[in-house]
C-alpha cells in the first residue's frame, strides 16, 4: 500500500526488503566480523550498513545488487574504522579480544589481524566469501590490479606468520 | 597445509561461531531507518521554511528597493581642529547648528531648528537658499544618540519616498585624538540616483564649514 503517510519502503518494498534482510545481515555480519574481530563493533558498521540500505531501498534495487550495495557500505565504513584506529585502541582490544572456542584456527586469526585493514577485508571477501578479484575490487571501490596486490601481499605476510607459529609449536 | 587451504576453512570455521538474532537487528535497523527518515524531513521542512521565508520578506524588499532609490552610500572622514566634546555640541545644540548645518550658499535660520536629543526623538530645520529664498525642510529622527560619539539620524519613509530625498540613513562617529577629532560621517539611501551626487556634494561642504567652524571655537 502506497496510502498517504506511507514510508517508501513500507507495503510490497517493506516485504523485498525484510526478505533480503534475512537472508543477507547474517552474511554480512561475518563478513564485518572477519574483518573487525570485535563483535560489538561488528554489529554496528552491518546495522549501519543496513540502514544505508534502507534509506536506498527503492533505487538500489531498481538499479544495482543489493547484496554487492550492502557489502560494499558495510566494507568501506568497517576499512574506515580500521583505519582510524590502525594504531589504536580498537586493534589492541582486537588483539586481546577472547577466541571463539575450538575448532576455531586461533593462529590463523591472530595472523588475520595483524593485516593492514584494506589487505585484511580482501582476504576476506575473496577467501571467505568467495568472491571473484573484480568482484573484490568493486566492493572495496579499487582497480583490479590494487585488490590483486592486496592478495598478494596478504597472502606473503601471512605464510611468514603462520610459518613462524607453527615452528613455535612445534 | 598451504596458506589458502587454511584460510577458507579457518575464517569458515570463525565465521560460523557468529550467530545472530536476526529479528531483532531487523527491528534495530528499521528503527534506526525511520528515526533517520524523520530526521531528513525536519532538516526539509526547515530548508522549504527558509526558502519560502526568503521568497515572501527578503525578494520583495529588493524589489520594492530598485525601483525607487538605488541603494547608494558614501562616506566623508574628516579630522577636526578641535576636541571631541565641542564637536559634539556643535551637532547638537541648535545655535550651534545654525553656523554650519547645509551646503555653502544656504542658511538656516535658528528659529527653524528644534533638536529633541534622545532615541526616537526629531531633528527639524529649514535650509533657505541664499540666492532666491527657496524653503528646504530637513524632518529627521535620532535612532541612536551615544554622548559624545555617536548619532544615528534617519528619514524619510521607504514605502513612500518624498522625491528627491527617499529614506536614508546616517551615522555620524566621533574618534577623540585628544586636541583633534575624527569624523567619520557615512550615508545609505536617502537619495535617487540624480539627488546622490548633489547629496554627497552637500555634505562634503557642509562638513568644511563645520570643520571651520570648530577649530575657530577651539582656538584660545
Amino acid at each position: 500500500m502506497h496510502g498517504t503517510g506511507a514510508e517508501p519502503w513500507q507495503g510490497a518494498d517493506d516485504d523485498a526488503f525484510t526478505w533480503f534482510f534475512r537472508a543477507e545481515f547474517p552474511a554480512v555480519l561475518k563478513t564485518v566480523w572477519l574483518v573487525l574481530h570485535d563483535r560489538g563493533r561488528a554489529e554496528e558498521v552491518t546495522q549501519d550498513a543496513f540502514v544505508q540500505l534502507l534509506l536506498h531501498w527503492p533505487k538500489v534495487v531498481r538499479y544495482q545488487r543489493p547484496d554487492a550495495w550492502v557489502r560494499r557500505v558495510a566494507i568501506r565504513i568497517a576499512v574506515r574504522t580500521l583505519r582510524r584506529d590502525a594504531l589504536g585502541r580498537l586493534l589492541e582490544r582486537g588483539m586481546e579480544a577472547p577466541m571463539p572456542p575450538a575448532p576455531v584456527d586461533v593462529d590463523l586469526l591472530r595472523a588475520v589481524r595483524r593485516l593492514p585493514p584494506a589487505q585484511r577485508a580482501a582476504v576476506v571477501l575473496f577467501y571467505f566469501e568467495d568472491r571473484p578479484v573484480s568482484e573484490v575490487a568493486q566492493i572495496l571501490g579499487c582497480a583490479d590490479s590494487t585488490a590483486k596486490a592486496h592478495l598478494h601481499k596478504a597472502r606473503q605476510r601471512l605464510a611468514e606468520l603462520l610459518g613462524e607459529a607453527v615452528a613455535d609449536v612445534s | 597445509m598451504s596458506v589458502e587451504r587454511r584460510l577458507r576453512v579457518g575464517l569458515e570455521a570463525s565465521a560460523s561461531v557468529v550467530d545472530v538474532d536476526v529479528d531483532e537487528q531487523l527491528r534495530l535497523v528499521l528503527d534506526r531507518g525511520r528515526r533517520r527518515r524523520r530526521l531528513v524531513r525536519v532538516a526539509t521542512v526547515a530548508a522549504v521554511a527558509a526558502a519560502v521565508v526568503a521568497a515572501l520578506v527578503l525578494v520583495p524588499r529588493a524589489l520594492d528597493r530598485t525601483p525607487r532609490t538605488t541603494e547608494r552610500e558614501f562616506t566623508v572622514t574628516r579630522v577636526l581642529d578641535a576636541p571631541r566634546q565641542l564637536v559634539w555640541n556643535a551637532w547638537t545644540r541648535p545655535e550651534q547648528l545654525a553656523r554650519w548645518w547645509g551646503p555653502r550658499g544656504f542658511t538656516i535660520p535658528l528659529d527653524t531648528i528644534s533638536i529633541d536629543l534622545r532615541p526616537g526623538g526629531r531633528l527639524r530645520a529649514t535650509m533657505v537658499a541664499d540666492a532666491d529664498g527657496t524653503r528646504y525642510p530637513v524632518d529627521m529622527v535620532f535612532r541612536e544618540v551615544v554622548a559624545p560619539q555617536r548619532l544615528v539620524l534617519a528619514w524619510g519613509d521607504p514605502h513612500r519616498p518624498v522625491p528627491p530625498e527617499g529614506a536614508g540613513v546616517a551615522t555620524v562617529t566621533l574618534t577623540d585624538l585628544g586636541d583633534k577629532t575624527q569624523l567619520v560621517f557615512h550615508q545609505s539611501g536617502g537619495n535617487t540616483e540624480e539627488g546622490h551626487a548633489n547629496a554627497e556634494a552637500g555634505w562634503d561642504q557642509a562638513l568644511e564649514r563645520l570643520a571651520e567652524y570648530v577649530a575657530k571655537e577651539a582656538a584660545p
